[in-house]
């Protein structure tokens, strides 16, 4: 997949992933700047942050450089669906634990990801969030006894 | 001698005790269960079965997580030669003539010559771990901060020159996890650091959201859509049993792929993968007919699978020994010591011998499980693998998400997780290699504090790391690693210039 784009960016990949390497290296030095350098002998604790940093800065902008003057392979195709209900499935995970604890989150998460597949069937999907529901609640907060709780505070 | 015989009994009765055999055969039979799923490599079956372990004793947890790696490898190599998916990258080689001998319908001998030759170095590398676990520690109680620092740039070096794809993006890899790693309060001032006001940002980012996130729900977006290659032979698995022909054949080659591994395996950064590669060219030089290879040749499955199990077995030597951790799964070994409150380093042979045997033991005693036991189990692996992906990444998706839950008990740690996953998908998507991050995630916290130690030791002087002996040797042999790992890819793109 050799890109033969017209315009500057000949490796959009190196490019756009340079660029966003750079990005959060300028960002975490700008946070280092307040954190004292110290000395030879005494670094500080701003010091290592400050030189990583500032190296990673450097290489994403290498690796950026490397996208304007080589070809190299373009962005290509994202499977956004399963990025999206994957991550979002975690991320449901994350938001409900506190509030509707271990077994709906479980349910809901499994459920959720199970639209990431293409193959995707909804009865098929639902029967087997209860059975992963199931086996993951025997497993880890009653065979191994996890502290988690099982069910909101209040619904039983 | 003696010394290394009444050790050795010591570890044999922590290990053989009821319990502990019965959480290593769970380890070992967990581990295969997973490490059999497509796209589940060693890596995210132990962060994923970490929280199994938690509700035991650190010995006995160790030995079931040491348990689980060992099946999680075993599992790899099933899948490479039933179904050509590699479980890992150390079981990549085992697909060329692996897959090849099923298709034959062989599949039995190479399953079966695969757990042997994988038994037999398993022994040795015991043996040979177990020899120089005192020795090296003792060497390892000499080493200064400077000492420390050199070793660690060496291996970080190594996991740099390892990587697949370009160097400059391991490199800038390796950097971006050092600097996640600095996340947090300073352990030498208590200053916050990159912790925007969010208080559990505090003690830092933890290990296990990091691996899941990369190797653990990146590869699930990997593989969602994934088809390809799915082919599961459809005949039956009959004759278990190599022939004394077959048998003959891969004597040789698994006594050299033990040696190998065995050696590669110390070097940081990736020891299996290389050890594996080294002997399947080893193997296929010194065949009579190397166009055999390929095509279902058996010394190719014996030979790396020997050399990958005792590289598997030797890189805990720099792990129990020093404290540092070879490759990305040794790392996450360390996370899980730390999680049961014990501190890898030269110190817990002396402080933990019950901890530091037993666990050397049970190495041994699970690759014995993983003969006995896994190898009339291959039918119930098959079976599993016919269970469709899209109902398999469901229950990965729910160990992986509860995994991580539960070590802080942290919905934040599950939300960065998710945010791991998405920023390792894209950069793996873009030609950037996880492993280089991730061992530049462990190793930066005890990079930079040896690295201040050594300034302020030398008294602000840099040349320290040259002018100490042992610091200066790995320094030498970490630029002539780099030297010899940039000169090719000047070659290369000088002839690449010269095609065009």
């Amino acid at each position: 997949m050799r890109g033969s784009q017209s315009g500057l960016i000949r490796g959009p990949q190196d490019f756009w992933s340079g660029l966003c390497l750079s990005a959060f290296a300028g960002f975490m030095f700008w946070k280092a700047r307040s954190l004292p350098f110290g000395n030879g002998i005494y670094m500080g604790d701003g010091a290592a942050p400050q030189m990583v940093a500032g190296a990673l800065f450097l290489f994403g902008l290498v690796v950026l450089g490397r996208g304007l003057l080589r070809d190299g392979p373009r962005l290509g195709y994202y499977p956004w669906r399963g990025i999206f209900f994957i991550v979002g499935s975690v991320a449901l995970f994350a938001l409900a634990i506190n509030m509707l604890a271990f077994v709906l989150t479980t349910f809901l998460a499994v459920l959720l990801g199970s639209f990431a597949s293409r193959e995707c069937r909804p009865t098929e999907a639902l029967l087997w969030s209860a059975a992963v529901t199931g086996f993951c609640t025997l497993l880890f907060p009653v065979a191994l006894k996890l502290p988690l709780p099982l069910w909101p505070a209040g619904l039983f | 001698m003696f010394e290394l015989f009444d050790n050795l009994m010591l570890g044999l009765t922590v290990s053989l005790t009821p319990f502990n055999l019965l959480l290593c055969f769970v380890g070992v039979l967990i581990g295969t269960l997973v490490g059999v799923l497509p796209g589940v490599g060693p890596l995210a079956t132990i962060a994923m079965l970490l929280p199994l372990t938690f509700g035991l004793d650190p010995v006995a947890g160790l030995i079931m997580l040491a348990g689980i790696y060992y099946g999680a490898q075993y599992g790899g190599s099933t899948t490479s030669i039933l179904v050509n998916i590699p479980g890992e990258s150390s079981s990549v080689v085992t697909t060329l003539d692996g897959y090849q001998m099923a298709r034959q319908g062989r599949a039995g001998p190479a399953l079966a010559i695969a757990a042997i030759g994988s038994f037999i170095a398993g022994c040795v590398s015991t043996l040979i771990v177990a020899a120089l676990g005192k020795p090296l520690t003792q060497i390892a109680l000499m080493f200064g901060a400077a000492e420390y620092f050199s070793l660690m740039t060496l291996g970080l070096l190594f996991s740099i020159v390892l990587a697949r794809g370009s160097l400059l993006k391991a490199v800038a890899m390796m950097l971006l996890g050092i600097l996640l790693s600095m996340i947090g309060l300073d352990i030498e001032t208590g200053a916050a650091r990159f912790t925007f006001g969010i208080p559990q940002l505090a003690d830092g980012i933890d290990f296990v959201i990091v691996a899941m996130g990369l190797f653990g729900i990146a590869e699930i977006i990997r593989n969602i859509d994934d088809t390809s290659g799915r082919g599961i032979l459809a005949g039956k698995i009959t004759g278990l049993m190599p022939t004394r022909a077959d048998l003959r054949a891969s004597a040789m080659p698994i006594a050299r792929g033990t040696l190998l591994g065995s050696i590669l395996g110390v070097l940081p950064g990736g020891g299996a993968t290389i050890a594996a590669f080294a002997s399947y060219s080893l193997e296929k030089k010194l065949a009579r007919d190397p166009s055999r290879f390929g095509r279902g040749a058996i010394e190719g499955v014996a030979g790396p699978e020997s050399a990958n199990n005792a590289g598997a077995q030797t890189s805990f030597i720099p792990l129990l020994t020093l404290g540092i951790p070879a490759n990305a799964i040794m790392a996450l070994m360390i996370g899980a010591m730390m999680i049961h409150g014990i501190v890898p380093g030269p110190q817990v042979v002396t402080s933990q011998p019950t901890l530091f045997w037993g666990m050397i033991v049970s190495m041994w005693v699970g690759n014995l499980m993983l003969v006995v036991l896994n190898l009339p189990l291959v039918g119930l692996w098959v079976r599993l693998l016919r269970v469709p992906y899209r109902l398999l990444f469901g229950a990965i998706l729910a160990f992986c998400c509860i995994g991580v839950y539960s070590v802080n008990n942290s919905a934040l740690d599950v939300l960065m997780t998710a945010g791991f996953a998405l920023a390792g998908y894209m950069l793996v998507r873009n030609g950037f290699e996880a492993v280089p991050l991730l061992l530049g995630f462990v190793l930066g916290p005890m990079l930079e504090e040896n690295l201040r130690r050594a300034m302020l030791l030398s008294r602000g002087d840099p040349t320290v790391f040259l002018t100490r002996p042992i610091s200066a040797a790995f320094m030498i042999v970490a630029i002539t690693v780099l030297v010899f790992a940039v000169l090719p890819h000047i070659r290369r793109r000088r002839d690449d210039v010269f095609v065009e």
